[in-house]
Parts: structure tokens; sequence; C-alpha cells
């Protein structure tokens, strides 16, 4: 559960609160070949930071599939809480 | 009253203190800049001690006095800032390298408030790098070093807003503004032992400060007293040009009837013995003023997933400089020199949906909680978490898995305060948490003042330990 301003963008919020390790799964290819991009930002990322990193944007690309309300899906119609005004 | 007696009390009784003339603003923070100088680094809650500036602003207070144009309650009240926050006459770091020697040349609006009421800024106090927006897992997240409660300096002192949380519970300041994205200013509060209030979203103008999510980021007091949260945050609300967001609305207060509270649901499921058995002594202090309605539900969510999916895509535009810059690799916390590239890896489609998520479950929390002036949990399941080790090692699982009321509150943008009701391992302070609807800051203090009148937990002191005599 998050409750700090920080997110560990793998799983939602961040939190000190503890928690189980989460079980190690495959990192997606889409997810290896984003970080890999990173590497134009700093050359001198690890291969470890590297795996780091693509196991946080590998969560964020399935983040998609929980973002929704209580498991039901956005109706076209839903609109975001911020909309666009025009301004006088 | 001594020098010890005098530091730790809460700011409206050093206004009291001044405005009779039985100190001047000049001796009180003189009095204060000492302290910051022996304990600020103990308890890694400074970054800058301004003393050509708090000595300007101390002798204008005097003078003002002895002219007879006091400025209200907070006239020549020393106080600290988070250091997100402009402020001319030092550096603005936001608690990261990369940014050390960053520095503006004007105030944000806050401290411009703040120097219109008469208050005397003293000091930019520590924070966690970057407010944890790039996920850190441990008190090393400042290039300040850890954030240490003064209750037990091998102890957190709680984060984004640490300084804030550990200058005002170590009496180094009169008060402190920090700010909350998601618990900055609640778990500071609650692991420091102080009143921490987070304002509704637009309450306070955010102009000066570092943006880590603009549709979550709120500036708010912590302080020694609710009755001090409840006049800071007058001082510095309102609407500001320079933010779009902020708004003027009245403070609607309880009047002709008994606060209605709600209990939430499986408020203290898997927290500490402690922390239980101060929530249920909490509550029936509680009960003593209040209707209370038992196990009220939070809606469901998701609302973690929800705010994560927001707050990836708000601050990976925030920090997309720093990110393309390769300079993550200059912080302090390991996760933080990753975090960045993680957040900057997410879809922008996730964004949306999460903002048309948070649309709908906002709309939901609002309902559940209507009938209610404020809805009551501890702040946090555990007391704080030992400095060195991992966030997720610190505490036995059974401790996790807490009820969250961060995302909700910080999501829909309500309001919540922390006060001190106790005290668990380690001899480190509990919080009692209470949110609010929109705007309904000041029930909230009116319920905490009640329960401040009639316990004293606010009133504790911890025993201090300066550099030199630290372990």
């Amino acid at each position: 559960m998050p409750l700090i301003a920080a997110a560990p963008p793998s799983s939602g919020p961040a939190s000190p609160t503890p928690s189980p390790a989460p079980k190690k799964k495959p990192v997606s290819a889409a997810a290896r070949a984003l970080a890999e991009q990173m590497r134009n930002f700093d050359s001198a990322i690890t291969d470890k930071e590297l795996e780091t990193i693509a196991t946080g944007i590998d969560g964020n690309l399935k983040l998609g599939a929980s973002v929704n309300p209580h498991g039901t899906a956005l109706k076209n119609w839903d609109e975001p809480v911020t909309t666009f005004e025009v301004e006088s | 009253m001594n020098a010890e007696d005098i530091a730790f009390s809460d700011a409206l009784t050093l206004g009291q203190l001044i405005a009779k003339r039985h100190i001047s603003s000049v001796e009180l923070t003189n009095l204060y800049l000492s302290r910051l100088e022996k304990y600020g680094a103990t308890y890694g809650a400074v970054v800058t001690i301004m003393h050509d500036r708090a000595l300007r602003e101390a002798r204008a207070a005097d003078r003002e006095l002895a002219s007879g144009n006091p400025r209200g309650p907070l006239h020549g009240v020393p106080y600290g800032v988070k250091d997100l926050l402009a402020a001319v006459g030092a550096p603005t770091t936001w608690g990261a390298a990369p940014y050390r020697n960053q520095v503006f040349d004007y105030d944000g609006t806050v401290v411009k408030k703040l120097q219109a009421a008469g208050a005397v800024l003293c000091a930019k106090l520590a924070m966690v790098e970057l407010a944890g927006g790039f996920g850190y897992n441990d008190a090393d997240a400042s290039f300040t070093g850890p954030g240490r409660t003064p209750w037990n300096r091998a102890f957190w002192s709680g984060g984004s807003s640490s300084g804030p949380g550990a200058a005002v519970a170590a009496g180094l300041v009169g008060f402190a503004i920090g700010s909350e994205t998601n618990g900055s200013i609640m778990v500071p509060a609650a692991f420091c032992g102080v009143s921490g209030l987070r304002p509704t979203y637009g309450r306070v103008s955010r102009h000066g400060a570092m943006a880590l999510m603009w549709t979550s980021d709120k500036l708010g007091p912590l302080c020694r007293s609710a009755r001090d949260a409840e006049v800071v945050l007058k001082t510095i609300s309102g609407h500001d040009p320079n933010d779009k967001t902020s708004r003027d609305e009245p403070f609607p207060a309880v009047r002709g009837r008994r606060p209605k509270i709600a209990v939430v649901k499986n408020a203290t499921a898997k927290s500490m013995p402690a922390v239980v058995e101060n929530f249920e002594a909490s509550m029936r202090v509680l009960h003593e003023f209040c209707d209370v309605a038992p196990d009220v539900a939070v809606p469901k969510g998701p609302w973690g997933d929800v705010f994560g999916a927001i707050f990836n895509g708000e601050c990976a535009a925030a920090f997309r400089d720093l990110i393309e810059s390769g300079r993550s690799r200059e912080l302090q916390s390991v996760d933080d020199r990753v975090g960045g590239y993680q957040v900057y890896g997410s879809l922008a489609v996730d964004y949306v949906d999460g903002m048309r998520c948070r649309a709908i479950l906002n709309d939901e929390l609002r309902r559940a909680f209507a009938p209610y002036d404020a809805v009551v949990h501890p702040t946090l399941s555990t007391v704080a978490y030992p400095v060195g080790v991992p966030f997720d090692k610190a505490y036995p699982d059974k401790y996790s898995g807490e009820i969250d009321m961060g995302s909700p509150g910080n999501l829909a943008g309500v309001p919540s305060i922390s006060v001190p009701n106790g005290f668990g391992d380690h001899g480190l302070p509990t919080g009692l948490a209470l949110m609010g609807r929109a705007w309904g800051e000041f029930a909230l203090t009116q319920i905490a003042k009640g329960y401040q009148t009639r316990t004293r937990f606010h009133l504790e002191r911890p025993v201090l330990h300066s550099t030199a005599s630290s372990p």
C-alpha cells in the first residue's frame, strides 16, 4: 500500500510497509527493449540495473489491466478527472 | 519558562509570548538557530540554516511590534520549510545531489504568505530526494543522509517531509511546512509524534514548490498541536494567480451538534499490538465528544494501481530532463538511480485511463464518506522503521497489508490530519488519522483539538542528543 510520495513503478505507488518479496517472473521482451533504450541516457547502466529497470517497466506495462473501476472496463464515455477547458 | 520549555511550546504560545513581550522575536529566533545548529545534523533534519534572513525578519517583527503593528498569531514565530519550496537566501535542493546548487530568486507563495503574517524563516529542512519520486526503499535517500526521529535516532523520521517532522518534534523550529503527494505529511507526523495536516488539493498554492505529481501535490503544516496546524493552514491558504488549481474556499466547522466520525472497517488489521491498543484508547476518547459509526468500508479500488498509473506519467514528465540527462546516477538511493527509468517507461494510455478511473472512484469515495465529518484509522500499522534496513524488511509480514487510506485520500484530494496518540515499540510514537471531506479541514482540527484537550501525547518531549554525544 502506498504511504509516501514515491512510487516504485513496477507495482504502483511505493510503500515503506513491508510486503512479501514478489516471485521472480521472466521479463517481457517489450520491457527489456524499452529498458535498453535507457542506456542512451546513461551508458553506465549495468546489466543488473538494466534487469531492475526492465522488471519495473514490465510491471508498468501490466498496469493497464488493473486500471479499471473494480474489475469493470472503462466505457467510451468515461472522462478523466481533469478535462480540457477553454479559457476566456 | 526555561529555554527548553519555550523551544517546545506550540506556535500559538510562542506568538503570545512575543505579543506580551515575554520574549522578543530575535531572542526566540536565536534560540531556534542555536538548536538547529546543535541538533539539526544529528537528526538529518536540516539542509540550510538561514541565519541572515531569519535575524533580518525577526528584527523587522520586533520593530513592527514595538510600533504597535502586530500581524497576527504567528508574528515573530520562527519556522522552517521542506527544501522543495523556493526561498530567497538559500539553495532549494529538492533533497537531491543533482540540484544541490539550485537557487531561485523568488519566494514560493507559502513563504510569502508566512512572511506577510510576520513569521520568521529559519531553515530549509531536509527531505527525501525528489520527495521519493523514484521509489526509494530505505531511509538513506537524501544527499543530507537519513532523517532520524528524535524519539529514537536509530529509527527513521518518515518521508518525504523528514526534516519538517524531526525539526518540529525536536523543538528546532516553531512549526514547519511539508508537502504530501501520497503520505509525505502523514507519515513523518506519525513517526515523529507531531500534528501534521494534509490540506484539500487546491487549498494551498503550490507556486514555488517542486512538482512531483501536479494533480496530487499539496503543501501543509507540521506542528506541535492541532490548533497550530489550523492557524498555519489558514495563513497559507487561498487563491494564487500563479497556481490555477488554488482556490478561495470557506473553512466549515461542525456547529450545534457532536461531530460524526466513522471508524474505517478493518482499521487495525495487521497492525502492531501497540498501534491497536493506542487506537482503541483513542476511540474511547473520541466517543466522549463524537458520534461514532463502526466499520465503514472504503470503496473497492484498485486505488493503488490507479494512483500508480497517474503517478508514473506525471513524475516522468516532471523529471524528464533529469532522467534524460543520465544524472539519476548521482542520487543517493540505489533504487532512485534506476527508478526514474522505470516510470519513464510507462504508457500514456495508462495515465489517461488512470485519470478516467480516478473520476469514478472519487465519486464512490465521496458518497461513502459523505455522512461523516471524518473517518478515523491508525495513521500507520507500525512505528517508525529502523534506519539501515530496507523498508520491506523492517517488520515481519504480519504487520503488512493494512488498509490503504493514502491512495484514496490523495486521489480524491481530501484532507487528513495525523496527531500523536501514544507510544509503542522502541519508545516510538504512533499516530491517529482523521480523513475528512473536501474543504473540511477545520472539522478535522476541531476533532483533533478536542482529542488534544483530553490527552497529553502532543505535549510529550523526546530526550535529544547532539551529534557530539550521539552513539
